[in-house]
């Protein structure tokens, strides 16, 4: 694993790290304890082990020592018997041979026993051959000790003294001792081993085979390859000899070795164990967190908020989960109210809406006020609450006031016996304050309406009055003059005045005719009223009724209807005939030579008709003036050819009620001018 | 010589009709009011009834409603003259029962010839 994401092992879950941790401390203890037997215990299990070795050849050199001291006893035993008196004859005695012969065979030991006399001859053995021969007994040292080893063998000697003078030696007590006898306390096992050596000498009893050991002073012990070894100098009758005794090693260290094997054996049930524990520990101590962070996000997924931690501990995780509970019964509790506010206000804002909409229908001002009472008292399920057009102690209820149009401020209307006061709650009274102002709004809309239909009456009372009034005079300046050129017997001269008068009369008449008409259209007043019609028919009318005035002035007037599709289409035909008229009698009054032409003609659904003229024509940049009313009229009135100035406005208003247009075109002053009428049938 | 009734409000209009008609060879009647008119009526006989319509107190669609609604009265050739030029006028008064509507101001022509087809009219038809 890189160390990165052991890293990240060890910090992207606190489980890992409660693992590890937990690993840690349950192996720790191990581990040490392993640390301590193999680096400490071991010297004190060797020396403790080498002390046992000590023991055990403490014991063998004591039984040992112990058997030679026996063998001494038995030595000064036997030479302080009556029976030694005999060696005064300083020949064989067969008495004594005899008693040592027995005790020989009593040892069971290679040993011999022997009676020297004083000439060092041997008169007495257990050994016959060895009767009266010159023996030359090994003393190194002084004899005082009674003892002395030559080669393998040691000797045990006490003087023989005569048992009626002590202080006469008779002769010498030998046990001449072959030291492999002792072989036999020596312990010869294939784990431990045991021999006794004489540095000096070199020659050992017991095998030496297994381990050869050069022997130092100084060391008393010392572990070679296999073995453990300890050796120790005797004492006494064996001075300068050592006792060696080893032991295998692996036995010796056994328990050593013993209970490193059983803690490596150990190791994998430990770690297992403390693996085990670790995980199923770190899990419970996770578990709640786990489990907080799966309701946590299956809040924020599902967005339940009813949702609870289950709780089976009573540690910190536990206060945490209960907490957490706590935080999110709050929040749902807090969600709750806040939808359930919000369903209330939904529903007020709905309710305002509805009322909203039945006021905003109310026709006139009772209406408004009957609907907007009955709606207030459901609501309050106040039946006392009533509408008081007087000042009422207005802080108790709601004052109505609605806009004096004219003189541009607030009039007051009434008042609404509703006390705001009453209502906690602030959006409650915004919501009465809001029907309140709806109320104020609609009366102000009405009395708007009112107000308008009223001045729109009005107009049109006026333009008819108008059109009624000055008609009226006219028709009687009008028919006094034609009742003059009719009737009565006048000179040519006051027939000319006459003649002034009425087509004077005439002509204010059309002017009249020309505004009503476009105050009509302005106004809305103008009816149009379509019907199927034969344009051809219409146009022909026109021309009739126009033609007289072309042919007094000379001038050609010409219809083409190349690319009309003849049928009958639905339009005004007052209207279309007025537009005609206006546009011909204007190209016939500003043309003096040549003529016009008429060319009707039909594209999809719309019917075009052009009116093409020599006359004086018309500058580009004044065209555009001349469709407003009046303003451009006056430079044309003060020519010869006289107009209102409003024909053509007149026209194109009326062309536009139509669903069409009316357009002039001209290449310049003197070049003739091209007015052009569309409408769609 | 055949009567006429000419009810107008305006003495001018009247003074110039009179003189239309009594050119004409009639003989006329004037009434400034729808009530006069009415008086006329009940006490002369009349071939003729030539009726304004906006006239004070009582107007001339009131006027024809009260002589249409009466039968001694309802045969009697009606022609309204009025300066109300407008559709809606023209309906209203023919729709009373009036023979013609003749909008001021008029030329003498028209006038005359309208007289003159009412009247014949009325007595071929009867």
């Amino acid at each position: 694993m890189p160390a990165p994401l052991m890293f990240d092992f060890f910090h992207r879950s606190l489980r890992n790290k409660l693992l590890v941790a937990f690993i840690a401390i349950g192996f720790l203890p191990y581990l040490l304890f392993l640390a301590y037997a193999l680096l400490l215990s071991e010297n004190k299990i060797l020396n403790k082990t080498v002390q046992e070795q000590y023991d055990q050849a403490d014991m063998i050199i004591h039984v040992i020592q112990t058997h030679l001291h026996l063998l001494e006893k038995e030595v000064l035993f036997l030479s302080q018997l009556d029976i030694m008196d005999d060696l005064i004859a300083d020949d064989i005695d067969k008495r004594i041979s005899r008693l040592l012969t027995q005790k020989h065979d009593d040892y069971e030991l290679d040993l011999t026993l022997l009676v020297l006399n004083t000439h060092e001859q041997v008169i007495a053995s257990s050994n016959k051959e060895m009767l009266f021969r010159p023996y030359h007994l090994h003393v190194n040292g002084n004899r005082s000790r009674h003892y002395s080893i030559a080669e393998n063998l040691l000797y045990i000697f006490a003087p023989v003294t005569a048992s009626f003078d002590t202080q006469k030696v008779l002769g010498t007590l030998v046990l001449e001792y072959n030291l492999n006898n002792l072989d036999s306390y020596l312990i010869h096992q294939t784990d431990r081993h045991a021999y006794i050596q004489n540095p000096e000498s070199g020659i050992s009893v017991g095998d030496r085979r297994l381990f050869n050991i050069a022997l130092q002073h100084q060391k008393e012990s010392l572990i070679a390859q296999e073995h453990l070894i300890v050796y120790k100098e005797l004492e006494g009758m064996l001075q300068g000899w050592y006792f060696v005794y080893g032991v295998d090693k692996h036995i010796a260290l056994a328990f050593l070795y013993d209970f490193i094997r059983f803690m490596l054996y150990l190791l994998p049930f430990i770690l297992a164990t403390v693996i085990v524990v670790a995980v199923r520990y770190s899990k419970h101590v996770v578990k709640p967190i786990q489990e907080l962070t799966r309701i946590t996000d299956t809040i924020i997924s599902t967005k339940n908020y009813a949702a609870q931690l289950q709780v089976s501990t009573r540690d910190e995780t536990a206060q945490l989960s209960n907490s957490f509970n706590k935080m999110i019964r709050t929040t749902n509790e807090a969600l709750q109210y806040l939808e359930h506010e919000n369903r209330i206000r939904l529903q007020r804002f709905v309710q305002l809406i509805d009322i909203f909409n039945t006021i905003i229908q109310t026709k006139n001002e009772r209406d408004c006020i009957e609907v907007s009472i009955a709606y207030l008292q459901e609501l309050t399920g106040i039946s006392t609450l009533h509408f008081s057009p007087e000042h009422q102690h207005c802080d108790h209820c709601i004052a109505l006031y609605v806009n004096d149009f004219e003189h541009d401020n607030k009039l007051f209307y009434g008042s609404i016996s509703l006390d705001l006061s009453r209502f906690s709650d602030t959006n409650e009274r915004e919501f009465y304050r809001s029907i309140a102002t709806m109320i104020m709004l609609q009366l102000d809309r009405i009395r708007l309406i009112e107000r308008t239909l009223l001045a729109s009456r009005a107009k049109t009372a006026f333009i008819s009055n108008m059109s009624h009034e000055l008609r009226t005079p006219l028709n009687a300046i009008i028919g006094f003059a034609q009742y003059l050129i009719t009737y009565e017997d006048l000179s040519d001269e006051q027939l000319d005045s006459i003649a002034n008068i009425e087509s004077s009369a005439q002509y204010l008449l059309g002017m009249i005719n020309e505004i009503l008409d476009i105050a009509k259209i302005e106004a809305g007043k103008m009816e149009v009223h379509n019907q199927e019609v034969d344009i051809n028919e219409l146009v022909g009318n026109v021309c009739t009724m126009l033609r007289p005035l072309a042919e007094d002035k000379a001038l050609y007037l010409n219809v083409i209807d190349k690319h009309y599709r003849n049928g009958r289409y639905r339009t005004d035909p007052k209207l279309f005939q007025q537009i005609m008229v206006n546009l011909l009698s204007n190209a016939i009054k500003f043309t003096q030579t040549g003529g016009i032409t008429l060319e009707l003609s039909t594209q999809d659904d719309t019917l075009v008709l052009a009116i093409t003229d020599t006359g004086i024509g018309i500058a580009p940049n004044e065209i555009e003036g001349l469709f407003h009313d009046f303003t451009q009229a006056a430079g044309v009135m003060q020519k010869e050819e006289k107009g209102t100035g409003l024909g053509l406005s007149l026209s194109k208003k009326m062309a536009l009620l139509l669903n069409g247009d009316v357009i002039l075109e001209s290449d310049g002053i003197g070049k003739g001018c091209r007015a052009v009428l569309f409408i769609k049938i | 010589m055949q009567q006429i009734l000419l009810c107008d409000d305006d003495l001018m209009n009247r003074k110039v009709a009179s003189k239309i008609l009594h050119k004409e060879g009639f003989c006329v009647i004037e009434a400034s009011r729808g009530n006069e008119a009415l008086k006329i009526l009940s006490e002369h006989a009349v071939d003729l009834i030539l009726m304004d319509l906006m006239m004070p107190v009582m107007n001339g669609y009131e006027t024809i409603r009260q002589i249409k609604s009466d039968p001694m009265l309802c045969r009697i050739p009606l022609i309204i003259i009025s300066a109300l030029s407008d559709t809606h006028s023209i309906d209203k008064g023919l729709g009373l029962g009036a023979d013609a509507y003749v909008t001021k101001p008029y030329n003498i022509e028209t006038f005359r010839r309208c007289i003159a087809d009412t009247l014949h009219a009325g007595t071929s038809h009867v």
